[in-house]
């Protein structure tokens, strides 16, 4: 069904090996499962974050990764913060 | 009866109440912060040393100007919620309505069954004056501090954010008081927190800012008083009183050259003091 979308020449992995390769985000994600359910079960004190910082790298998470997760505030980073305005992906833009 | 001064002279006038802590007098004893958790039911931790994360509604810091010895001066000052008036921080970043000014005291409360804990007024207010609780209340049985808990003061469940409240619950019972004797008006000593009760050397004052015949709404004239980061606008209710003048430097963040002292002279360069190095002066 996907066939047109995948480059000629190119073989699919064994579900198997596709699956080796998935281990790491499966164990990351594995990871903010537990995460979160700790902090549903026992509270925030779970997170080490404190009275002096009350936000503490969530909020660099919140606004600095998450943020740059959107395609626009990106291109926008790139753009502007990186400099790339000639790079492959500013001229897409344009 | 939502107010205490519904009386037909008075009508128009709001109570203010407000706190002028006088820093000369103040020994560091840490009694006020003793007292305010005895009062408030404010739970303690298995390691209450983890200050980062225990609660201290009332709190004791410690000050220097920072001079090598014969000159070494050190001061304490104690620091509740300062209510700000007119737009505390805290009140317009709360998401939830749980945090808000009451005009007609001017206490800034806390209603922990609308906080969701979310922490903004935390981030917000510039005193570090609220708490989290980080974990549900904890009083320790048979060690005698579930034996002093106040039936006034609702606990506080994990997940909410606290902080002093001028024992607002002090005011209702005054205020109850006056109205089983037919009164509007609260005498200035019906009203005041636990801290100010009980200072050994009576350096907090508490009182009506508004009331001119208050001892509060005197000492706030003083050129001596000040208040703490008073340049950002919050207009805190709680003022400061010192004759030093690193002191009342020390309140706001200045840049160099630009704090205008009242005066020059200190307690310490004055005759009468026997500070060691004052000859120096």
């Amino acid at each position: 069904m996907d066939s047109p979308l995948l480059p000629h020449g190119v073989k699919r992995c064994s579900p198997w090996v596709f699956f080796f390769w998935t281990l790491p985000w499966l164990a990351l994600l594995a990871w903010g499962g537990l995460s979160a359910f700790l902090c549903l079960w026992k509270g925030l004190n779970q997170t080490n974050m404190s009275n002096v910082f009350a936000f503490a790298l969530w909020i660099v998470f919140d606004l600095a990764v998450i943020a740059l997760g959107a395609g626009a505030f990106f291109t926008g980073f790139l753009t502007y913060v990186m400099g790339k305005r000639n790079s492959r992906i500013s001229s897409i833009r344009r | 009866m939502k107010n205490g001064n519904h009386g037909k002279a008075d009508q128009s006038r709001k109570n203010k109440y407000g706190m002028v802590i006088d820093l000369d007098k103040c020994t560091g004893c840490g009694t006020c912060m003793v007292a305010c958790a005895a009062e408030n039911n404010v739970s303690v931790r298995p390691d209450q040393s983890d200050k980062q994360r225990t609660i201290t509604w009332m709190r004791l810091y410690r000050i220097s100007n920072g001079k090598p010895f014969p000159h070494t001066e050190v001061s304490y000052f104690p620091r509740p919620c300062m209510h700000c008036d007119h737009h505390p921080p805290c009140v317009s970043v709360c998401v939830s309505t749980a945090t808000k000014i009451d005009f007609n005291t001017g206490i800034v409360s806390q209603i922990y069954t609308r906080c969701i804990g979310c922490r903004y007024c935390q981030a917000a207010c510039p005193y570090d004056a609220r708490y989290f609780n980080w974990w549900d209340a904890y009083f320790p049985k048979k060690k005698g501090l579930d034996r002093y808990l106040s039936p006034e003061v609702s606990p506080r469940m994990r997940g909410v954010v606290e902080k002093c409240t001028f024992c607002h619950h002090r005011l209702m019972r005054a205020k109850s008081q006056a109205y089983a004797e037919d009164r509007r008006e609260l005498e200035e000593e019906e009203y005041s927190t636990a801290c100010t009760e009980v200072c050994p050397v009576q350096a907090i004052t508490f009182g009506d800012l508004n009331n001119p015949e208050h001892k509060v709404s005197q000492l706030v004239k003083h050129p001596f008083t000040f208040r703490l980061l008073e340049r950002l606008g919050t207009e805190p209710k709680v003022y400061y009183h010192s004759s030093r003048d690193w002191v009342r430097k020390l309140g706001d963040n200045f840049l160099p050259g630009e704090y205008t002292p009242v005066v020059n002279r200190t307690w310490m360069e004055e005759e009468w003091s026997t500070k060691p190095g004052r000859d120096e002066f």
